[in-house]
């Protein structure tokens, strides 16, 4: 009897050493590593959808092909199997791409966007880094811009491949060693490709991936919204002013000084962006922290100065579409509760807001569209150097506006010119210069513009005809640059633009005036460490007072809309600009924003009172309702939704040949036979031998 | 194994079987089909053979008509929910993930 309950207890531990086993954690841990390559994720506006999916999991064995003669190759060849190819980040047009699904063969595709050789990391780099590379349209954001009735319009990105905006049913990862854990995934999986170019893709085992990256979006931003499988993409934009008595019947004119928050890439967490986003954002601080050094207040000029630095503007212009649009409609609210509720999570009796439409604060109200002067606008502005006749260098920036008969629109164009050294012969020309007049490029000006066309607005850049190089992509990072021509060139532009301003907002702005005038010029150490926060260093000061996580970089990707907390640039923006403009410093103590009250900064470890503001930024064509819930209210304008996703899965693997797998197959279905009879016989035989029947 | 008429009375197998008819109205088509798989060697029984047959005939036609209902609604469901927008979002127990 004892036996025959040994016999039974064998059983027992075996079934449940197969059920651990057969868990699917477990079972990983032991045969599979977990890498963190970088996704392509979905994203989705009422009329299309872009990014990638993969419905199921996929795998395959890991191929690299280098050139597009080699990619050409693999997509004629008769290979058996699925693979996952790494390709050149250059070789991702939409046609290769297209290719690649239509063969069959591919499962995934890893895009290589730089890295060496693992086994020797001082070696050049694997793949070249392409002289021009933009992921996004030939004509970025034109669609929601103010020419996009224009059929003439200017293509401003002829670059641009495209693959933005495309839809991808197939995952998509990236490789770009930048830290520890992508350093290790990047090492491991050019290992996998070295490993199975040996064994000549013939010797099994060779290294596999295996992925699974399921987007829980479908069809169309409102489907999706209502499902609830969506965030809308977004953020806080941010405006902040040294006139801390502004308000909306002062009838002062108001000059905007604005940039654009963050970026966009492909891939967006590796997004940086630090000329299309960064330089502009730096040089609006920059100029911000010249006026506020200015030795009459700026807030005692002829002209209030506001600076907004707008979220999510390469998404439809979010951003500064839904300021212009909150500022200049006539605000009505519906519902105030004081409190906290469901579908608005402000304390809106403590700020002065509203339950719904659910507003933090009113306080944009105090901003009088009307009152509006002028627009300057700074856009990408961290390459105005080139080298000129015998290598020396040379500034050059562009002045780009909508309407060259404007007669403030000159005042700027010539003021801005004459600041540089002399209209036509100083560092900042207008971008007509050549003869060919192509209006706005992409830019938050636009907003404005379309509720009133006639408003001033210049838009500074260091480009001329085209977007940067690197519009939009993850090659914006400034490796091809200079860090100290970098930031001379963002110092030299902002030291104008603030000249300008300064002058400007006293009505002293002439084509003609003299430099002299003007007792104000840029902190080009400041520059240089807005550079070094924003870019590569995470223990920066100016992060201190609010940053929690040390990463080593920051994503300038402009991320989804939440209510109540504010993603870390928009955070940066608020407590940099609101204590340059902070006004009254009391004495009582704080450590960040939230020991102060409402309208107060934390500065210097005290709180200080400062016209800056939080704006909410979503698409401008998403509402949200009363029960909070967000809708569709205008398919034309911007509607861009992200896909929410459960955690990716990405594995790499030993995987054998299909001979050895069916063999192993056939073992198990033998050893399980093998051992239910030898149970049932020796049961039997037991119970014989005790004579227990 | 169906019910054994030499130990059960034939009488209360039938009205066994005609319980099972009647409360696979509720809605309950796999009853009928059990009932089916479970009787069906009785129709032969010289007693209550035919009773039964007429029955499990009934439970059968009742199966069959579940089947072609709930498969027609399977397809005009699987190719109109997108189509449908809201309505469809609402019907559904379990949301259905990229797609």
């Amino acid at each position: 009897m004892y036996i025959s309950i040994l016999l039974k207890e064998i059983l027992f531990i075996s079934l449940f050493m197969h059920l651990v086993l057969s868990q699917d954690t477990e079972f990983k841990k032991v045969f599979y590593k977990k890498l963190l390559p970088v996704p392509c994720v979905r994203i989705l506006n009422s009329t299309s959808v872009t990014g990638c999916q993969s419905l199921k999991p996929t795998s395959g064995l890991l191929i690299l092909t280098e050139t597009q003669d080699l990619l050409n190759d693999f997509i004629k060849s008769d290979r058996k199997g699925k693979y996952v190819v790494i390709l050149p980040y250059e070789l991702m047009t939409n046609d290769n791409l297209r290719s690649l699904e239509s063969s069959g063969k591919m499962s995934g595709v890893l895009a290589l966007i730089n890295g060496t050789d693992p086994s020797s990391p001082n070696s050049a780099p694997i793949i070249q880094r392409p002289i021009n590379f933009s992921p996004d349209e030939k004509c970025p954001n034109c669609q929601f811009g103010l020419y996009r009735n224009d059929e003439s319009r200017y293509i401003w990105n002829p670059n641009g491949l495209g693959i933005i905006q495309e839809r991808y049913d197939f995952p998509i990862f990236a490789l770009y060693p930048f830290d520890k854990a992508s350093n290790n995934s990047y090492n491991k999986i050019i290992n996998g490709v070295q490993f199975n170019e040996r064994r000549s893709y013939e010797r099994f085992p060779l290294k596999a991936v295996e992925f699974d990256a399921l987007m829980f979006a479908a069809i169309d931003a409102s489907t999706c919204l209502r499902r609830n499988f969506c965030s809308p993409v977004g953020g806080h934009s941010v405006y902040s002013t040294p006139s801390i008595d502004m308000n909306e019947n002062d009838g002062k004119p108001i000059i905007i000084v604005s940039a654009a928050m963050d970026s966009k890439s492909l891939f967006q967490g590796i997004t940086l962006g630090l000329n299309n986003g960064i330089s502009g954002s730096i040089a609006l601080i920059a100029i911000a922290d010249a006026l506020s050094r200015s030795p009459t207040p700026v807030k005692n000029f002829q002209k209030h100065i506001l600076f907004t630095s707008f979220a999510g503007e390469p998404w439809g212009f979010l951003g500064s579409q839904r300021f212009v649009k909150n500022i200049f409609e006539p605000f009505n609210c519906i519902q105030n509760k004081t409190k906290p509720t469901q579908s608005c999570g402000y304390n809106t009796g403590q700020s002065g807001g509203c339950t719904f439409p659910c507003f933090r604060d009113l306080d944009f109200k105090r901003i009088n569209f009307s009152n509006i002067d002028s627009i300057i606008e700074l856009s990408s502005v961290a390459n105005g150097i080139s080298l000129g006749p015998g290598n020396i260098q040379q500034f050059k920036y562009f002045v780009h506006v909508d309407n060259e008969n404007n007669a403030g629109n000159r005042l700027l164009m010539q003021g801005l010119g004459a600041l540089s050294g002399g209209i036509g012969v100083g560092f900042v020309r207008n971008a007509s210069e050549d003869g060919v007049f192509r209006k706005l490029p992409p830019s938050s000006s636009m907003a404005f513009l379309e509720k009133n066309i006639n408003i001033p607005a210049v838009v500074i850049s260091d480009f001329q005809a085209n977007l940067s190089n690197y519009y939009n992509s993850e090659y914006d990072d400034g490796s091809d640059l200079d860090v100290s021509t970098i930031i001379s060139s963002i110092c030299t532009i902002a030291n104008v633009t603030s000249q300008a301003i300064w002058l400007h907002a006293q009505n002293i702005l002439s084509p003609t005036s003299p430099t002299a005038n003007t007792p104000i010029s840029v902190n080009c150490t400041l520059v240089g460490l807005l550079l070094d926060c924003l870019t590569v260093d995470a223990s920066c000061s100016l992060f201190d007072a609010f940053r929690r996580s040390k990463d080593d970089r920051i994503s300038h990707y402009t991320g989804v809309y939440q209510q109540t907390s504010q993603q870390l640039l928009s955070r940066f923006h608020y407590n940099v600009l609101g204590s340059i403009n902070a006004n009254i410093i009391s004495d009582r103590k704080c450590k960040n924003e939230t020991d102060c009250q409402f309208g107060e900064i934390c500065t210097n470890l005290h709180c200080a009172s400062s016209f800056t503001r939080y704006h909410d930024s979503y698409g401008a064509g998403l509402e949200f309702i009363e029960n909070g819930d967000m809708i569709v209210v205008d398919p034309e304008k911007a509607t861009w939704v992200e896909s929410v996703w459960s955690d990716f899965d990405f594995n790499l693997f030993n995987v054998t040949s299909i001979g050895s797998q069916v063999s192993e197959l056939m073992t198990g279905i033998l050893l399980t036979g093998l051992s239910i009879v030898s149970v049932i016989f020796g049961k039997k035989y037991v119970r014989k031998t005790l004579k227990l029947d | 194994m169906p019910p054994n008429p030499s130990k059960i009375p034939p009488s209360e197998i039938l009205s066994l079987c005609k319980k099972f008819f009647y409360i696979g109205l509720l809605f309950l088509p796999w009853l009928w089909v059990i009932n089916v798989i479970y009787m069906w060697p009785l129709t032969k029984h010289s007693d209550i053979g035919k009773e039964i047959k007429k029955y499990l005939y009934f439970s059968t036609a009742g199966a069959l008509f579940w089947l072609i209902v709930l498969t027609t609604w399977y397809s005009i469901f699987v190719n109109q929910r997108i189509t449908w927008g809201e309505f469809a979002d609402k019907i559904i127990v379990i949301p259905i993930r990229g797609a």
